[in-house]
């Protein structure tokens, strides 16, 4: 079993916050970890920093056993694909078009895109329900149909490591049950993982088997749902009072009103 | 017929028109087959001499420049995401027009006109490159402020030099500063420089289409954006230089252009990029065609008339899509 990501010592900050101190983050095939924190914590900063967008931390990350400063953007495009928090519709270029572009880094410079990667690029479309809408603009396209247009690129990508930034960002309650369900049978495989960076905490528990919670000054948590999600930990996390309720259907999360 | 044949086809057929009229209308009139037949074949008449020496290479270099301004444009829209994106409205133009203005003001020979082009439109370039580092710039906002910023002081530089400007210069100068091709009738450098950024841009047509989409995306998807923005613009710099050294500051062109193409449903750069390129050009000679034949014999400066096109054009446009 190949580790896909690992931090050593990790230590990220960005505009006097300090994101993570020292942070050693070991992510193995067959995981899936949320990345959960009160607002301004820095979660979206971390996630840049583990997919190589950002720089200037210290302390490594390895990818798939390389250090992903020191990867060309080709190869690491083919180790970790990322859903970024905000969409932009661009040009307005096609659905279809959009969602082949995650097959760039497999591509040479002019080559057109390939029978595969079409059939490929269709099959994502359909699991997120998406096939009426392959020829259509960007541009005109809701909110939700764009959310799920980048997750149908993200699959497309077809990395071994996949992070996503609020996933569930515009997406009513049974799309998001839809979204969780492909995430989970795509990225999370005998080789393959995902963090997802949630506001949810019952969506966290019952789509991610390990957590990492980011205190806000640097403090970090990692480990198994079982071992965060109770509510001296999370009430300190979150800066807020939060009840935990055991069901016989699992655990609720009730922050107080 | 597949789309991208049809608009290749369409852009085609536009941009020949345009030529074949640039070379039948003026001071005198000349027929469409005769046209043709002084094109390739060489009687000596008066009329032969006219398309061949006159009118073909005016109408060439038109096209030419017509072609850079837009595909600078095209590349620009690409970096900052922005229906702004101009050489114009970034201060590329500004910096070329300065220098040169400035060699005109000293007397410099004409020669020295498109190196010193060149290096105004570079100097601008390395100003706003420098002032808007990688990383900070997700989203061209920055960009675009500081380019549009730049694009006043050196507009402040040109205004300064022609307020010291002689009188007896200040026509021409004024002239050539509206963007003016009644002396141009070199063709083979613009064109050589429309080849080589169109070439360069077509390569990276794909890498394009994914920066439209957000620069910050085009990374996670293995763009290499900061070698991107680097080449887009100093590609975008170069066919300003050009452009301008040839015909002075013309405006309009590299907004509408990419913009009309778009509306046609081509959003993909390696057939937008080629489609521009024809339109720009075509956009350029029925405006030159126009300006040197509406107040004939007198000539218009053809930057006039661009903007006159180019004003009502932009605006249908924005009133098209708000329809939509």
């Amino acid at each position: 079993m190949n580790t896909l990501l690992s931090t050593s010592k990790l230590t990220v900050s960005i505009g006097g916050v300090r994101v993570c101190d020292a942070l050693d983050l070991v992510i193995d095939p067959g995981q899936s970890w949320a990345l959960l924190g009160r607002n301004g914590s820095g979660k979206t900063t971390l996630l840049h920093h583990l997919c190589g967008l950002r720089r200037g931390h210290t302390g490594g990350i390895r990818l798939l056993g390389d250090d992903i400063d020191a990867l060309p953007p080709r190869q690491r495009a083919r180790r970790v694909s990322a859903l970024l928090q905000h969409s932009e519709r661009g040009f307005g270029r096609r659905v279809i078009d959009t969602v082949l572009s995650a097959r760039h880094p497999y591509q040479p410079m002019l080559a057109w895109d390939t029978g595969p990667d079409l059939a490929l690029a269709t099959r994502q479309l359909e699991r997120l329900g998406l096939t009426d809408f392959a020829q259509r603009s960007l541009q005109r396209l809701s909110g939700g149909e764009l959310r799920r247009v980048e997750i149908a690129r993200l699959l497309t990508q077809d990395c071994p490591l996949s992070l996503l930034d609020e996933p569930m960002n515009h997406l009513d309650p049974g799309h998001q049950s839809r979204v969780l369900h492909v995430l989970g049978r795509q990225c999370v495989t005998d080789d393959r993982a995902m963090l997802l960076v949630l506001h949810d905490l019952n969506l966290a528990y019952h789509s991610c088997d390990h957590w990492l919670l980011l205190a806000g000054n640097g403090e970090w948590l990692a480990g198994t749902r079982e071992q965060m999600a109770d509510e001296q930990t999370l009430t300190g996390v979150f800066g807020h009072p939060i009840r935990r309720i055991d069901s016989p259907a699992g655990p609720v999360f009730l922050p107080a009103l | 017929m597949t789309k991208p044949a049809g608009a290749l086809g369409l852009a085609l057929a536009i941009a020949s028109a345009a030529v074949v009229l640039g070379l039948m209308v003026g001071s005198a009139d000349i027929e469409f087959t005769q046209v043709l037949g002084h094109l390739f074949t060489d009687d000596g008449s008066v009329e032969d001499r006219i398309v061949d020496e006159l009118r073909l290479p005016r109408v060439l270099t038109a096209f030419a420049v017509g072609g850079l301004l837009a595909l600078a444009g095209a590349l620009m829209q690409v970096l900052l995401r922005n229906p702004l994106g101009d050489p114009y409205v970034l201060g590329v133009s500004g910096g070329a027009a300065f220098a040169v203005l400035t060699a005109m003001l000293l007397g410099l020979p004409a020669l020295w006109h498109t190196p010193l082009a060149l290096v105004g439109a570079f100097v601008s370039t390395m100003l706003v490159f420098g002032l808007t580092r990688h990383g900070d710039d997700w989203h061209g906002d920055r960009l675009l402020l500081t380019g549009v910023v730049i694009a006043a002081g050196w507009s402040a530089l040109i205004s300064f030099v022609l307020s010291v400007s002689p009188a007896m210069r200040l026509p021409g100068m004024l002239f050539w500063l509206m963007g003016d091709l009644s002396d141009a009738a070199a063709p083979l450098l613009p064109a050589l420089a429309l080849v080589a950024v169109l070439l360069l841009a077509v390569l990276r047509a794909r890498e394009l289409d994914i920066a439209g989409g957000g620069l910050l995306q085009a990374a996670s998807l293995g763009v290499d954006t900061r070698r991107l923005r680097l080449e887009i613009y100093f590609a975008a710099a170069l066919a300003t230089a050009a452009a301008v050294a040839v015909a002075g500051a013309i405006g309009f062109v590299g907004l509408v252009t990419p913009h009309l193409v778009r509306r046609l449903g081509i959003i993909e750069h390696r057939l937008l990029l080629p489609c521009a390129v024809l339109g720009g050009g075509a956009l350029l000679v029925l405006a030159d065609t126009a300006a040197r034949t509406l107040i004939s014999p007198m000539q218009l400066p053809v930057g006039v008339l661009t903007a006159l096109i180019g004003v009502p054009t932009f605006l249908a446009l924005l009133q098209w899509r708000r329809e939509r």
